[in-house]
């Protein structure tokens, strides 16, 4: 049973609420509160799993008690629903929520996704690491894109190609952006899975305002040990996002899936960034480990934390509305048969791409994956192996600081 | 003699060249001259010298005559420069006489008008009335100066090649001693681009009026739409499962009809009757579909609205043109929905463009706005037109066409339509910008083109390519 609180200043449309959801009442406990001041009392007294709250009330306003939840109960999942547009509250409620929805908002989207952020967090065990998940405001970016980003922020003549460019190399970044634009307040119908359509729907100078006003990226501690761990990992995220959104091309998949499986790729071990910035020593002496089988990670992972990093990422994702296909690829990119997929899609490009990409690496940071034949052969995609295995990258496409050079797509059988 | 006369060669402005003359004077006795001297104090002597010569022929010796000419040579100099100054004038000057016939223009009214003064001489200045200022205006202006008195005001004035144009004008009676006019002058400034960016920013203001309050309404409207949504879905899914338990009770009810009273199987077939399960069963779902359609419809509006003035963004943003023109065509709707019914053929894969997206709605709008008006002066009573508008992706571009069934262009103003202040409506009806605004927002804001192709009698289609890129195209370009 997951216990959920709704808050709205106007009592219509609690009741709405609770009677539109009221055939969820079997899975969910709803409570309905009129005031944040109610809604504060109410989390003193029993253990929730998510909120629901308008933004646009008295006294105490949504966006300064979704702050104070994520203050003293971080694990509860923040949402929104308002009917309000104007840009500023807008803006201002995005940084402690990790979803915004806005009024009117069929029943049905609003079930479809808490129940997605739902799932992903029932993979998570352990309290203390979906504390730590639901509390982070940005996954830290490479110091060195950050800087790249602001100083192209600060100039006179912002370019969109440029900017995409940076975004598309890192990790956080990419992902925030993502869950900027899955925020109802962009006026998207459907989801957006690449990083350049989310840029230009946000604008480049709204992406300005949130990124130098509103700091919505961080990055991290150039002086913390974690730095010399951090350009390998990013190096193979962006690897991995190449190489997946070739072997989509090669499978003649479309330019959605294509483009989905690059940001699956750049995504996919979201979870390692969250848990060596948040993590320290402990999770990095667990990367250290050499000469033990990939498949042990997530032995080692689950000894210290209660899950893997690929749960940590897909619970990050998911609680950031990211779209449901990029959730599942991070969630399962190493065991991908746990999916239940038999046909081709975005895990399976980043699955393998994955694999290729690590096959020479020592430590666990990179090298943590072997083919999952069970889905390969569930998928009919054995055979296809030799074909995507040409589709060698230059080592000059992975650079990740510095222009990225373009992306050719050979032609392949 | 020798005295004097180098006590006056130190005073005069070139003494070798008045000393030269005066040697070839001497040698040449017969020659009489005539010349200007300069002094260094500013003072212009006229200097004339004649031979004294007999009957005979003899000569005795010269006169030389000098006269100050100084006042008179400065009064020259200074109407020299006020000519200039006139002819050179950065505004346009007109000067006619009493009746008000030209009788000087500057090189700057030839310039703006394209009239030289040979062409205007003798002429009225009304020769450049375009015929959209109010009469009262003309009436008002010869009343002012008439009477002795300075006139300003603005025109909007026709060229010989037909454009129109703003000037902003100060006409002035000019006096003689005896106070009697003798000439009216006309000094003008060319205003029209000022013109234009105003009425740019009037629109840009109007808009982001619109915005801020649709903004605000729009507020005030979801919540309500999100509790009649949340109450009619709960409704919905109540009646289905709740009809499908009276169905249950029904079918056991009719099986034991036999074994029940009578009064009691008489209360139940008039219960029945009274509330017509038929009818209900048929539509109460259809009434809740049709309310939950209806409410869907209000978020609709209200999220046309917020985004055809699209009050959060000065920003280029990309933006999905066959929404855009969804939400333009939903506010419109009142300008249309009498005269013409629209067809929408869009491109499902059309790529996003990324642009001003405020700025393209209100070209649609006024595309939009010129059709509808279009067929309304063409249909008849009762009848109605049709506005087409179609989306595809063309390569770099995407291209929207907009086409009507009205009157179309005439052919002789199918050069003017997208000059700014041409329009063919009333006076005080159209400002003659919406075409003017068009241009300038696809061609120099967007990099894009637009153009149309026409058909008296049989309508118009304008067609606009828009780059989806206009940072990429005019990197190329």
């Amino acid at each position: 049973m997951k216990r959920l609180l709704f808050v709205d200043d106007e009592q219509m449309v609690l009741s709405g609420l609770r009677r539109a959801l009221h055939d969820m009442h079997m899975a969910w406990d709803m409570t309905f509160v009129n005031s944040a001041t109610a809604a504060l009392e109410v989390l003193e007294t029993a253990e929730y799993d998510a909120i629901v709250s308008d933004i646009r009330m008295p006294l105490i306003d949504g966006a300064q008690l979704l702050e104070q939840v994520k203050e003293r109960y971080p694990a509860v999942m923040r949402f929104v629903l308002s009917g309000q547009s104007s840009r500023e509250t807008v803006l201002r409620s995005i940084a402690p929520a990790h979803q915004f929805l806005s009024k009117p908002c069929d029943p049905e989207e609003l079930k479809r996704r808490l129940k997605q952020a739902f799932a992903m967090r029932d993979l998570l065990l352990n309290e203390s690491v979906k504390t730590l998940v639901s509390r982070l405001r940005s996954i830290p970016s490479l110091p060195a894109l950050y800087d790249e980003l602001t100083a192209e922020l600060r100039g006179d003549d912002i370019s969109l190609t440029r900017i995409a460019a940076i975004i598309s190399r890192d990790v956080g970044m990419a992902a925030k952006i993502l869950q900027l634009a899955n925020s109802a307040f962009i006026g998207v119908r459907g989801q957006v899975s690449n990083v350049v359509q989310a840029i230009s729907l946000i604008g480049t100078e709204t992406v300005r305002t949130l990124v130098l006003s509103v700091h919505v990226f961080s990055h991290f501690d150039r002086s913390s040990d974690a730095t010399v761990w951090l350009p390998p990992l990013w190096e193979h995220s962006v690897a991995v996002a190449a190489l997946a959104q070739r072997i989509a091309n090669c499978e003649h998949a479309t330019k959605a899936i294509a483009e989905e499986s690059f940001t699956a790729g750049l995504l996919h071990d979201v979870g390692k960034v969250v848990l060596l910035a948040e993590m320290g020593r402990n999770y990095r002496q667990l990367l250290e480990n050499k000469d033990v089988s990939p498949n042990a990670i997530a032995d080692l992972e689950r000894e210290l934390l209660g899950c893997t990093h690929a749960q940590v990422g897909a619970y990050l994702m998911s609680i950031w509305g990211l779209p449901a296909p990029l959730v599942h690829a991070v969630a399962f990119h190493h065991q991908p048969s746990e999916a239940g997929e038999t046909v081709f899609s975005s895990l399976s490009a980043v699955h393998v791409a994955d694999v290729f990409a690590s096959e020479n690496e020592s430590s666990l940071l990179l090298h943590d994956v072997e083919l999952d034949w069970i889905y390969l052969d569930q998928t009919d995609l054995r055979s296809r192996l030799s074909s995507w295995r040409e589709l060698q990258l230059d080592p000059t496409e992975v650079e990740v600081k510095g222009e990225s050079s373009e992306r050719k797509n050979p032609v392949c059988g | 003699m020798m005295i004097a006369l180098e006590y006056a060669i130190k005073l005069i402005e070139n003494p070798d060249a008045f000393l030269s003359k005066i040697r070839y004077l001497y040698s040449h006795p017969k020659e009489t001259s005539r010349d200007e001297l300069e002094f260094r104090n500013g003072m212009v002597l006229d200097r004339y010298s004649s031979p004294v010569v007999d009957k005979s022929g003899r000569c005795y010796g010269r006169i030389w005559t000098f006269r100050d000419i100084t006042d008179r040579k400065r009064a020259e100099d200074i109407f020299q420069q006020l000519s200039l100054a006139v002819e050179q004038s950065p505004v346009s000057v007109v000067i006619t006489d009493p009746n008000g016939d030209i009788s000087y223009v500057n090189r700057k009214f030839t310039e703006c008008t394209g009239y030289s003064l040979d062409e205007v001489a003798g002429k009225n200045p009304r020769l450049l009335n375009s015929g959209r200022a109010a009469a009262e205006t003309y009436e008002g202006l010869w009343k002012a100066i008439m009477q002795g008195q300075e006139w300003r005001g603005e025109f909007c004035n026709k060229k010989k090649n037909g454009e129109l144009f703003w000037e902003a004008a100060t006409i002035t009676p000019i006096k003689n001693p005896k106070g009697e006019i003798t000439h009216f002058l006309a000094i003008k400034e060319d205003i029209t681009e000022r013109r234009v960016l105003e009425s740019q920013l009037r629109q840009a203001q109007k808009l982001e009026g619109i915005g801020q309050l649709a903004a605000g309404i729009a507020h005030e409207i979801n919540t309500p739409t999100q509790f009649v949504t949340d109450n009619l879905t709960f409704l919905r899914d109540s009646w289905t499962s709740a009809y499908r338990l009276l169905e249950l009770y029904r079918g056991i009810v009719r099986k034991r009809m036999d074994s029940l009273p009578a009064d009691v199987v008489a209360s139940i077939e008039a219960a029945e009757r009274d509330c017509d399960l038929a009818f209900i069963a048929t539509e109460v779902p259809t009434a809740i579909d049709q309310g939950l359609d209806g409410a869907r419809r209000v978020g609709k509006i209200v999220r046309a609205m917020k985004e055809f003035s699209h009050p959060d963004s000065a920003d280029k943003t990309a933006t999905d043109m066959n929404r855009a023109i969804e939400s333009t065509i939903t506010v419109a709707r009142n300008e249309w929905k009498y005269v013409a019914d629209i067809a929408l053929e869009f491109d499902s894969a059309l790529p996003p463009v990324i642009c001003y997206a405020g700025e393209i709605n209100q070209v649609i709008l006024n595309l939009l706005i010129n059709a509808a008006h279009s067929i309304k002066e063409r249909v008849k009573e009762g009848q109605k037109g049709r506005i087409t508008v179609r989306t595809r992706s063309a390569g770099p571009f995407v291209e929207i066409t907009i086409k009507d069934t009205g009157t179309g262009i005439p052919e002789d103003i199918r050069t003017r339509v997208f000059e700014p202040f041409f329009t063919t409506k009333e006076v005080g009806k159209g400002t003659g910008q919406g075409l003017a605004l068009a241009h300038s927002v696809i061609v120099k804001k967007h990099h894009g083109r637009i153009w149309f192709e026409t058909e008296v009698g049989q309508g118009t289609t304008f067609f606009i390519d828009l780059p989806t890129n206009p940072e990429l195209y005019k990197e190329n370009a």
